[in-house]
């Protein structure tokens, strides 16, 4: 999924849009996160979305190997995690489409 | 190219100890009325736990037999037969329980994968 | 302890439940032996049940099964796997001294005690055990008591076996979160 948003960090990059989309580069990111929260956001989702999904492996690991983590602990994870993750693709799809919105504009 | 992830193969052997399981489960219960028939099963946990750590087969196939012993604390009858339906009965609700438990979680893991695949903008 | 603890407390009184209902069934069935295999009248047995407490995490269980000693006919590692002697059903269930399932918070057979009540004595002197003074020395198995027992076990199980089918459902519930 990090593809998806590096992508689009190479197109802010090439400066086609100041600061709105300057996406996931190491200095972008940085500057981006000061100038337009947005991107900002963004990267916390990826981040907290990642976080909740070795946390939902980590309790259907449990549950699997027969330690002592409950089942319903192990599926309210995995749901948590698979919700995080439709949130983001859906920012990310708002936000392409919206770049793209932009960029069909005519001045 | 990487489409599976580490949880859905260990899902998926998961779901093949189970099968093995369920298949010594249903030849315990039809040998009920053998004379000197022992109980069998194995240990599923230490099976997967190896399965698991000796990952290096990606195919997810069952590389190895399981290793069957006959099964202990069991109180036999005067023919010499130790199968205790209860026990069997028991291990059969749990094996399908278990084997649902993983074909959820499996079909969770693809249909991520596979909406991620497929996103498009809008 | 694993994916089914629950099931595996109800799975012990399960268990223990038909080897009480089987007591009663031999104590039953031997209400007139006046000979057993030792020349001595048929003992009436009852079951003792104790509960198999521990916090039951894997490692520990396992590792107290394994110190339980090896000293049976067949052994094995994890759940309900345990040592422990077998004997035939004529002769007694005799379960050893050790906590036979050790799953934890469930219950498991301590033993099968020999009642060492006096026998019944019946003046029958045509009957060939008969004593010198003609008594003849009966088991004191009253079938009322044994059919109360019965019921009893039999009530038990069915609790339990609904217990059972409540946790599969529990279980078969939060398998529908991800739906």
């Amino acid at each position: 999924m990090s593809g998806f948003l590096s992508g689009l960090g190479v197109i802010g990059g090439a400066g086609l849009v100041d600061g709105a989309f300057s996406g996931m580069s190491e200095a972008g990111a940085a500057r981006a996160t000061e100038t337009v929260p947005f991107a900002g956001v963004l990267k916390t989702m990826v981040e907290q979305t990642s976080a909740l999904d070795r946390q939902a492996a980590q309790a259907v690991t449990g549950v699997l190997s027969g330690q002592g983590v409950d089942i319903h602990d192990a599926m309210i994870a995995t749901q948590k995690a698979d919700m995080a993750f439709q949130l983001a693709l859906e920012v990310r799809n708002k936000a392409v489409g919206a770049y793209q919105q932009m960029m069909g504009m005519q001045f | 190219m990487e489409v599976t992830t580490a949880l859905s193969d260990a899902l998926g052997r998961y779901l093949d100890l189970t099968s093995e399981q369920m298949k010594l489960t249903a030849s315990n219960m039809a040998n009920v009325d053998t004379p000197g028939y022992r109980t069998k099963g194995f240990d599923f946990e230490q099976a997967l736990m190896q399965q698991l750590n000796d990952g290096s087969t990606a195919d997810g196939l069952l590389g190895e037999q399981t290793t069957v012993m006959n099964v202990g604390g069991l109180v036999s009858r005067p023919d010499g037969n130790n199968v205790s339906m209860d026990r069997e009965g028991m291990q059969l609700a749990k094996e399908q329980l278990q084997f649902r438990f993983g074909v959820e979680l499996l079909r969770d893991q693809y249909s991520n994968v596979m909406s991620a695949i497929h996103a498009e903008a809008k | 302890m694993n994916l089914f603890g629950v099931m595996d407390v109800s799975a012990s009184a399960l268990r223990a439940e038909r080897v009480r209902a089987e007591v009663v069934a031999s104590n039953m069935a031997n209400a007139e032996t006046t000979r057993t295999a030792d020349g001595v009248p048929y003992q009436r047995h009852h079951v003792v049940f104790e509960a198999v407490g521990g916090d039951g995490s894997f490692q520990q269980t396992l590792a107290g099964q394994m110190s339980d000693g090896m000293g049976g006919l067949e052994s094995g590692f994890g759940n309900g796997f345990s040592p422990r002697l077998t004997s035939g059903l004529a002769g007694g269930l005799n379960a050893g001294a050790l906590a036979a399932n050790g799953a934890p918070g469930g219950v498991a057979v301590a033993g099968v005690i020999s009642d060492n009540s006096a026998p019944l004595r019946r003046y029958d002197p045509g009957n060939p055990d008969a004593g010198p003074d003609g008594f003849v020395a009966y088991p004191d198995i009253n079938p009322l008591t044994e059919m109360v027992d019965l019921m009893g076990a039999t009530r038990s199980y069915g609790m339990n076996a609904s217990a059972v089918q409540a946790e599969k459902n529990m279980v078969t519930s939060s398998l529908d979160i991800l739906k």
